[in-house]
């Protein structure tokens, strides 16, 4: 297939990780058969989908109701000035498709809620958890796992960020351990701590779609940028978790 | 007894330290601990809690020797 705007064929874009064996023309194909889901196009969305779609993800549902804002481009990568006012999911797209337009971009400008969300998320292979609040995280924990979809979960503040991999019926669920955090208004980030968070994102989604173990599932990876270290801890599964426990994602 | 806490990232230190063993009534619950190192009791369910290396609920008893890492719930994104 030739890429009409770049003039070279699909292989070339690709070629520097089909030679990976853990992708080749095998990996190549699931990666472009996988529809995700990257809920909130900001800080940690923008790496998440730049590296999806540079890295042949198929399709990318974009989901985010916001507009881009001044006090964004400190670290959300995909907008730029030129697109104050714009919607992040049309101003993302100008991007993505730029990096690769051989990336089908389904943009859903709305916010996700509780009568929405269903349908927001069918048919994704995968979603990837980049919003910027812990009761919209707690919805999308919650569909993920009614749904049956993985879910990558990523969290950013100040120096600091964290992610762990959802599988329900597998792994402990976002209610079995998020703390009931208040949301903060405009919390305090440095801009690149989305950057890495969001990088270790996109790899751990590109892990779960060629399915390759260990993903990050029962572990929380926490990330401090003001030291440089890292941690992994283990999370359990809660046996009288008020999403998980009672059947549904419990782990048999 | 003695517990050992360390913390992680931006979370407020007792006293100055990242790092240090604190003495406590045996059997204390983390909660206990957490009130007893200071944080205000609004503040304390924000607090992750990693014990012996798995992360763990306010409710767990304590025992010698505990090792803690605790850190701030964070939800920006």
């Amino acid at each position: 297939m030739v890429d009409e705007r770049s003039g070279t064929d699909d292989l070339t874009r690709y070629q520097r990780h089909l030679s990976l064996d853990e992708i080749g023309m095998v990996g190549h194909e699931t990666l472009r058969r996988a529809r995700v889901a990257v809920v909130g196009v900001g800080g940690l969305g923008s790496p998440v989908a730049a590296y999806l779609a540079v890295a042949g993800v198929g399709e990318l549902r974009l989901i985010d109701d916001d507009t881009v804002e001044l006090s964004n481009l400190n670290r959300q990568l995909l907008h730029a000035t030129s697109d104050l006012g714009v919607t992040k999911t049309r101003s993302a797209a100008r991007r993505l498709n730029d990096l690769n337009p051989e990336c089908r971009l389904d943009l859903q400008p709305v916010r996700l809620q509780a009568g929405n969300a269903d349908s927001l998320l069918a048919g994704c292979s995968l979603v990837v958890d980049c919003l910027d609040s812990f009761s919209s995280r707690r919805l999308l924990g919650e569909v993920c796992l009614r749904l049956k979809v993985p879910m990558i979960h990523g969290a950013v503040r100040g120096w600091e960020g964290r992610l762990t991999t959802i599988v329900p019926g597998r792994s402990p669920c976002l209610a079995c351990w998020l703390p009931p955090g208040a949301d903060e208004q405009k919390p305090p980030v440095l801009g690149v701590v989305p950057g890495v968070i969001g990088a270790l994102q996109a790899t751990e989604a590109i892990r779960c779609l060629l399915r390759l173990e260990p993903l990050l599932t029962g572990t929380l990876l926490l990330y401090d940028g003001r030291t440089m270290m890292f941690r992994r801890c283990a999370l359990e599964h809660r046996s009288d978790c008020p999403s998980c426990g009672q059947g549904g994602g419990k782990p048999t | 007894m003695n517990v050992h806490v360390k913390i992680f990232g931006a979370l407020q230190k007792p006293q100055g330290r990242d790092d240090f063993s604190h003495e406590i009534k045996d059997g204390a619950t983390v909660e206990k601990l957490l009130l007893d190192l200071g944080y205000h009791p609004r503040h304390v369910s924000a607090i992750v809690v990693e014990l012996n290396g798995k992360q763990t609920r306010h409710t767990a008893k304590l025992a010698a020797g505990d090792e803690l890492v605790l850190s701030l719930a964070i939800g920006g994104g």
